[in-house]
């Protein structure tokens, strides 16, 4: 397996999931202000295990994947931010990009921090997968998503319908030369 | 994470799950007979995904999980079997217990090869989690796998309705 990396920034501790983090994961993945631009149903408690499962698997097969957040100050759990390949059934397809993704609890929105994780993110991305595009996929009207994916040097390549429309963005390799 | 052990059996070798496995996986979930009892819907490649990742997980945070099963002579990919707990909303509970569970393309189906596979990890388990109980959850109308389970020795300890279905929780 591949080793899952920990990374600290100036308020946060970006580190592998743990099992005793469920009942946060739950926590956030059964908020309606969370999923309203994912699915927008809330996840049932078993469909967030299956998700906790799932994160160990990615950096398992992939050599990427998602990581918690955690606030220093508190030592509280904030949300998740990283990558995945999900295989999702779209056109275009992701596969082969790095699918860049962020939740946070809701108390800890307009912070900077999903920033302050993803820019974190990125950094370690750009040394261990240089050659990858990263692609975000955000459903209309997630301003604040879409403006946090501009920061952070994406941009809008095609709209497309999975479980209804949502933008594709990119953030090309290339890019890491400037 | 802890390692994924090899186990081999006469006809078959158990072994931890490799990416190049997931074609296979795929075609595993994608059989209506397969996913008959498991959810009742054929899988998506994006949900034999989903699965794919989580059988890792589960080695990650508990130390036991599934194996891919292979078959020797050929070395295909016949399916998979293994333990898991999966937080099930369910009544009476079976969190904290290792569930036992199998599934083969219907071609490997008759030959005896998931109580094979499933002996198999059983005696690993007594090893390695000589405390912890073994249950299965198998639906009322799933006569092959509960005849598996008997034969290993699993014994009925209640009915309930999970999802919708009416289900067997046996122990042993």
């Amino acid at each position: 397996m591949h080793a899952m990396p920990e990374m600290t920034t100036d308020r946060l501790i970006l580190r592998p999931h743990r099992g005793d983090d469920y009942q946060a994961f739950c926590d956030l993945w059964a908020d309606p202000d969370v999923v309203r631009h994912i699915s927008g149903k809330p996840f049932t408690a078993e469909e967030c295990w299956i998700r906790l499962m799932n994160r160990p698997g990615m950096w398992h097969f992939m050599g990427f994947g998602f990581l918690a957040i955690e606030e220093r100050v508190t030592g509280r759990f904030v949300g998740e931010a990283g990558f995945h390949e999900v295989r999702r059934d779209m056109t275009p397809s992701l596969i082969g990009t790095l699918e860049t993704g962020w939740v946070l609890l809701p108390e800890f929105h307009g912070k900077g921090y999903a920033f302050e994780a993803m820019d974190a993110m990125i950094a370690w991305a750009d040394v261990h997968f240089a050659s990858r595009d990263m692609t975000a996929i955000i459903s209309p009207g997630n301003e604040p998503s879409f403006k946090l994916a501009a920061k952070l040097g994406f941009s809008e390549f095609a709209r497309t319908d999975y479980h209804g429309e949502v933008v594709v963005l990119r953030r090309s390799a290339a890019r890491k030369a400037t | 994470m802890p390692s994924i052990p090899t186990l081999e059996t006469e006809r078959l070798v158990l072994r931890p799950y490799r990416r190049d496995d997931f074609p296979a996986y795929v075609h595993l979930f994608a059989d209506a007979e397969v996913t008959r009892f498991i959810g009742g819907v054929p899988f998506s490649r994006e949900q034999a995904w989903a699965r794919f990742l989580r059988q890792i997980g589960m080695w990650h945070y508990f130390g036991f999980g599934f194996f891919a099963i292979q078959e020797r002579a050929t070395g295909t990919f016949i399916g998979e079997a293994g333990f898991h707990d999966l937080h099930r909303v369910i009544t009476p509970s079976i969190e904290g217990t290792m569930e036992t569970g199998w599934a083969l393309v219907p071609p490997a189906h008759g030959q005896g090869y998931a109580t094979e596979a499933v002996a198999a990890a059983l005696a690993w388990a007594k090893q390695s989690f000589p405390t912890l109980r073994r249950t299965c959850l198998i639906d009322v109308s799933n006569k092959a796998s509960l005849r598996v389970a008997t034969k290993l020795g699993f014994r009925e300890v209640a009915r309930t309705v999970y999802h919708g279905a009416t289900v067997v929780i046996l122990e042993r």
